[in-house]
């Protein structure tokens, strides 16, 4: 999914200009204090943020790893601050794009933005000895510094202690230990934002060379910090299992092959609720609108449309539920580290391979993550190869013809044939989409990478809260889509599907069906036994409607693919987005098929196992179609916000452009062979 | 509290220093054996990335273990001040450290 783009298209800027673009508010009252926080990765910054500003957070940044500023807001009983989350950086000396975004926003370096009044320094408490480098550059830029210690928890759990009065007075900042998560010292530290013009400036020298700078912030612990006379042994017991040279990799696709089975069985029940719900929806309207134009608007447009789209919330809940999870725990770290060799062959290194992971929820966040690769070819490499990732905008098309058309077939007890067909699907994605980087490290942007140095954060628990409300962020952003992009496709198609009347069929959409019964009776291709005379009359006006003229002249290209012109005329109004092909189908069945005899209306896939190829006699939707279609997803670039942000993100239109026609072409092919093979052998 | 407890991150004199060089002999980080600790003498690297390796605390003095590599031996995971930090051996190779 993706949130909808508020930069200009067309407008160029540099990916470290771009979050400015999209997060700083223009109606902002310029008095407000401003300030920053920064710190490395996992030193708990994120949720240092959440603790201050609450439910105020006015622009949610995308899931996932933090690689764009986040503005939030903090309520003082006399005022209100502004709060901005960098992305983490271990150096104001920045080597990949994400440490620049902190790097230049902290000296006041991007044009959008206001330059922080203050500095909130949030290091862990844990990892003090190693964080000095960064305090001493913030403090050498000579702003109003604090430093806030997480995790004090933490440290004491491991039978260590920090005094932050001595390392205060050492430093000659305020220092305040906060347990984010619990609220703890969030109080206190809130009582220094209201002057930081009052707060004490450090008269030390900040030292020049990293050299410098450890041995000056080891003498201020020497007489303050307690070490942790523990190891932090369950995340060691841990990594001994999960990152095992046999062990680790075998858990890895257990755990994701029993998730991907999980989530097919799991989103059941409430997809078939928000399904009824969206029945409820359709009939209180048919009994409310009288038949006619905005009737036909809404049910036939509208809500076959966009709510055909808004049933697969459960299972893109479900994805980022994951995705989050993994990322939150520290296990995402450990992946990049365990693939890192292999990544290595293909040019590309570990966090690549994260990136591509963040993906499966959406390229969007997966093509922001690769912000974190310092190398730009890899990063490059891997922003073109994220949309072969099985994105949760694929879900609906790979739920609705997997379960409508795969026999629901159970191996050895538990293996479920549709479970598996999904799972090779995203198999299908992820080894494309390795191959594809593979390709193009080696042939169009090749060159050295550059060094791998990662941190392995220990194992912590998310707050729950924290990764439901990213979960949050992420289906806001599909409803959002669905409420915009994906809403006006729906109409645009039924004005495509609906028009032109035919000529002598002006009444169409008057309620008496029964005038008419003799001009629907003129024989069509259309299966026509039980189904009554208006929806006779309806199919009529989808055969001889704009879309299906397009659908036809298309037609040609796609029969070699197994594909009518109906699939052709979904097709074409997914290149919008992927789940648009779901909306667009259930409007053309819904069209089709409606006022059934039935009290419960079929679902959409039990429509389109009707449907029977004229020619054949045979149905349209047989096991080679659907297959070919399937792999038609897997390859397919049909999503304009990803376009859009990959032109953002690579400052032009050359390699979107290059994206589209190639996994257009690659589709094509792969549709082709697919079909060939599968209409003969099955 | 002692604080020289607390100060086992790194060796601090020079003193100290020479008689830990005399005792041992030096090796690069990518040959040190997992489980082992050693003690950083320099980093060859140059440019951002040498210098991106000691801000991560790879500087002179400095103790590195070896905690384990990765399933296809590359990258290794070493843990320096209280934190966990993974390189490739071609990065680890421009490390000179004394093995204890």
């Amino acid at each position: 999914m993706s949130r909808s783009l508020r930069s200009e298209p067309g407008h160029p800027m540099s990916p470290q200009d771009s979050n400015m673009t999209n997060n700083a508010p223009a109606q902002e009252p310029a008095k407000r204090l401003h300030f920053a926080l920064v710190g490395a990765p996992n030193a708990g910054k994120s949720t240092l943020f959440h603790a201050l500003t609450r439910a105020r957070t006015k622009i949610a940044n995308f899931p996932g790893v933090t690689v764009d500023v986040v503005r939030g807001e903090v309520k003082l009983p006399d005022q209100t601050l502004d709060i901005s989350d960098l992305p983490g950086a271990y150096s104001l000396d920045p080597i990949s794009p994400d440490e620049e975004i902190s790097a230049r926003f902290i000296r006041g370096e991007l044009t959008k933005s206001r330059r922080p009044d203050a500095v909130m320094v949030v290091i862990d408490a844990t990892t003090l000895s190693r964080s000095f480098p960064l305090v001493f550059e913030v403090l050498a830029l000579g702003l109003p510094t604090l430093l806030v210690l997480t995790m004090t928890d933490e440290l004491q759990a491991r039978g260590g202690g920090i005094q932050t009065g001595i390392l205060s007075r050492k430093l000659g900042i305020p220092v305040v230990g906060v347990v984010g998560h619990r609220g703890i010292g969030v109080d206190e530290l809130k009582g220094f934002l209201s002057k930081p013009e009052d707060w004490p400036r450090t008269s030390l020298d900040p030292g020049a060379t990293p050299e410098e700078r450890f041995s000056l912030g080891d003498t201020i612990l020497s007489e303050c910090l307690t070490e942790p006379r523990k190891k932090n042994t369950s995340t060691d017991r841990l990594d001994r299992i999960l990152l095992h040279r046999i062990l680790g990799p075998i858990i890895f696709f257990a755990l994701m092959f029993v998730f991907f089975q999980a989530m097919f069985s799991w989103a059941e029940a409430p997809m078939s609720w928000l399904e009824s719900l969206i029945g409820l929806i359709a009939d209180g309207v048919n009994a409310v609108v009288p038949s006619g134009f905005l009737r036909s608007l809404l049910v036939d447009g509208v809500i076959a449309g966009v709510g055909g789209v808004i049933v697969f919330i459960p299972q893109i809940a479900l994805v980022l539920l994951m995705i989050h999870f993994l990322e939150g725990v520290g296990y995402m770290a450990r992946a990049a580290f365990a693939v890192d060799r292999l990544m290595g062959w293909m040019g590309l290194e570990g966090r690549c391979f994260v990136s591509l992971l963040s993906s499966y929820a959406c390229a969007i966040p997966g093509i922001m993550a690769t912000r974190s690769v310092p190398d730009p070819r890899s990063r490059l490499a891997t922003i073109l190869v994220a949309p072969f990732m099985t994105c949760s905008a694929r879900l609906p098309v790979y739920t609705l013809l997997i379960s409508g058309f795969v026999p629901d077939k159970q191996f050895f007890g538990i293996v479920n044939l549709r479970g598996t067909v999904f799972f090779s699907l995203y198999l299908l994605g992820a080894v494309s989409a390795v191959l594809a980087a593979a390709v193009l490290k080696r042939g169009m942007i090749r060159g050295k990478s550059l060094p791998f140095v990662m941190e392995l954060p220990p194992y912590r628990l998310p707050r729950i809260s924290v990764t439901l409300r990213q979960v949050w962020w992420g289906v806001r952003a599909f409803l959002k889509k669905a409420g915009s992009m994906i809403l006006m496709a729906s109409i645009i198609l039924w004005v495509l599907l609906s028009y032109p009347k035919p000529e002598n069929m002006d009444s169409v959409n008057e309620d008496n069906g029964t005038t008419l019964a003799e001009e629907a009776s003129t024989p069509t291709e259309e299966p026509a036994s039980g189904v009554d005379s208006e929806s006779l009359s309806r199919s009529k006006v989808l055969e001889g409607s704009y879309a299906a003229t397009i659908g036809r002249a298309i037609e040609p290209a796609l029969a070699p693919l197994g594909f009518d012109w109906k699939i052709g005329v979904g097709l074409i109004g997914s290149l919008a987005a992927r789940e648009v092909v779901v909306a667009t189908l259930a409007q053309i069945y819904a069209v089709q098929e409606e006022e059934e005899e039935e009290e419960d209306a079929p679902n959409l896939a039990a429509r389109m196992a009707r449907e029977i190829n004229p020619k054949t006699g045979k149905p349209v939707y047989d096991l080679a179609t659907v297959l070919s279609l399937l792999v038609f997803f897997v390859y397919s670039l049909q999503c304009i916000s990803t376009l859009a942000v990959m032109r953002r993100e690579t400052n032009g239109y050359k390699w979107p452009t290059l994206a589209f026609f190639s996994m257009l072409a690659i589709a094509y092919v792969a549709s082709l062979i697919t079909y060939q093979v599968a209409s003969r052998c099955l | 509290m002692d604080p020289s407890a607390s100060r086992s991150w790194s060796v601090n004199t020079q003193a100290e220093m020479t008689s830990v060089m005399k005792s041992s002999e030096t090796t690069v980080l990518s040959q040190l054996p997992v489980g082992k600790t050693a003690k950083v003498v320099s980093v060859t690297l140059e440019g951002t990335y040498g210098k991106r390796l000691r801000i991560m605390g790879f500087i002179a003095g400095t103790y590195v273990s070896v905690v384990r590599c990765a399933p296809l031996q590359d990258p290794r995971e070493y843990e320096l001040r209280g934190t966990r930090i993974c390189l490739r051996n071609e990065e680890a190779r421009h490390v000179q450290v004394i093995a204890i």
